[in-house]
């Protein structure tokens, strides 16, 4: 019994390199689950001001216009570069770990729906997370943690 | 599993039954592994500002007026009645773990320092806490789960 599907929040600070070694340990004791480490990045669309309308134009003040599929690369080499990034820091963990793990880079404009969408689309029972991000206020909740804690029905743990 | 301890803050509340029984998922593989399930209970001495100066009240409500060992019966009464309560309301939800599980009562100035002096003099290294207690709406955190996020020194399993 226990957690099957665990969602392990990663900003590559120090605190949620301690929730995913929780996260780790966890899924190593119980037979058949799995962990999803997952980083957060930016919505190039909602940061570019790019609303989707018709062949790409740009709804802010930029220069700069992109299409879909130019979002799309930027995506990918982002996407890509992070996973090598997350390899180097966490890598060497995550192969040593007896779970099964994912490493997962999604885009929201909010770290917090990031992770609970992905949640949600993934049937995560639990998420585990750092009480603060990369911006800790002396100790306080982090905004993003505050936010998955007040979301309804998943259950969080909060590392230190 | 990772846990050798773990706590879990019971205070009648549907959440803290759910809280309760995660928790016993978590150690009910574990041959080695202990669940404290505590109900807080208010420390006396301190709520009623009692001083301990030869039975005079050194400040709070000035009609009352206690010697030691009329407060330590009376909070030993009120702590017996809690405790036999708690022990019918979870008979249930620690069954699968009756044999590794200790119910007990803690004190505290309110209910996120009882939790969290526990978690200290029992060195307990999780707490299980719902995210809300009684009688306020479910998928919001309630201020003491929030007390405790804040201030422990463990990983704290907020469940919803």
């Amino acid at each position: 019994m226990g957690f099957q599907t665990i969602l392990a929040a990663y900003d590559k600070s120090e605190v949620a390199t301690r929730a995913v070694g929780q996260a780790l340990d966890l899924a190593a004791s119980i037979p058949g689950s799995q962990v999803y480490v997952v980083l957060v990045l930016p919505d190039f669309r909602a940061a570019l001001g790019y609303g989707g309308l018709g062949k790409g134009a740009l709804l802010s003040a930029s220069a700069v216009m992109f299409d879909e599929s130019s979002i799309r690369n930027l995506e990918e080499s982002a996407t890509r570069r992070e996973k090598e990034e997350i390899d180097s820091l966490i890598g060497d963990s995550i192969r040593e770990s007896a779970a099964h793990v994912n490493v997962e880079v999604v885009y929201n404009l909010k770290p917090a729906l990031g992770i609970l969408d992905f949640a949600e689309k993934h049937g995560c029972d639990l998420i585990v997370m750092g009480a603060h991000g990369l911006n800790p206020l002396g100790g306080l909740l982090g905004s993003a943690s505050y936010a998955v804690l007040h979301a309804p029905s998943v259950p969080v743990m909060v590392v230190k | 599993m990772k846990y050798r301890t773990v706590l879990v803050a019971y205070d009648e509340s549907e959440a803290s039954h759910r809280a309760i029984r995660a928790a016993v998922d978590l150690v009910a593989d574990d041959g080695t592994a202990h669940l404290h399930v505590i109900s807080v209970i208010p420390s006396m001495e301190e709520n009623y500002a009692y001083a301990g100066f030869g039975g005079e009240v050194a400040g709070g409500n000035p009609n009352i007026i206690f010697d030691t060992e009329t407060l330590e019966k009376l909070q030993d009464a009120i702590a017996e009645g809690e405790l036999k309560k708690m022990k019918e309301q979870v008979s249930d939800d620690v069954a699968p773990v009756r044999n590794s599980v200790t119910l007990e009562i803690a004190y505290g100035t309110n209910p996120a320092t009882g939790i969290l002096s526990y978690v200290e003099s029992n060195g307990c290294d999780l707490i299980v806490i719902g995210s809300r207690g009684l009688g306020v709406l479910r998928g919001m955190l309630g201020s003491v789960s929030y007390s405790v996020i804040r201030s422990s020194p463990v990983p704290v399993l907020v469940i919803k």
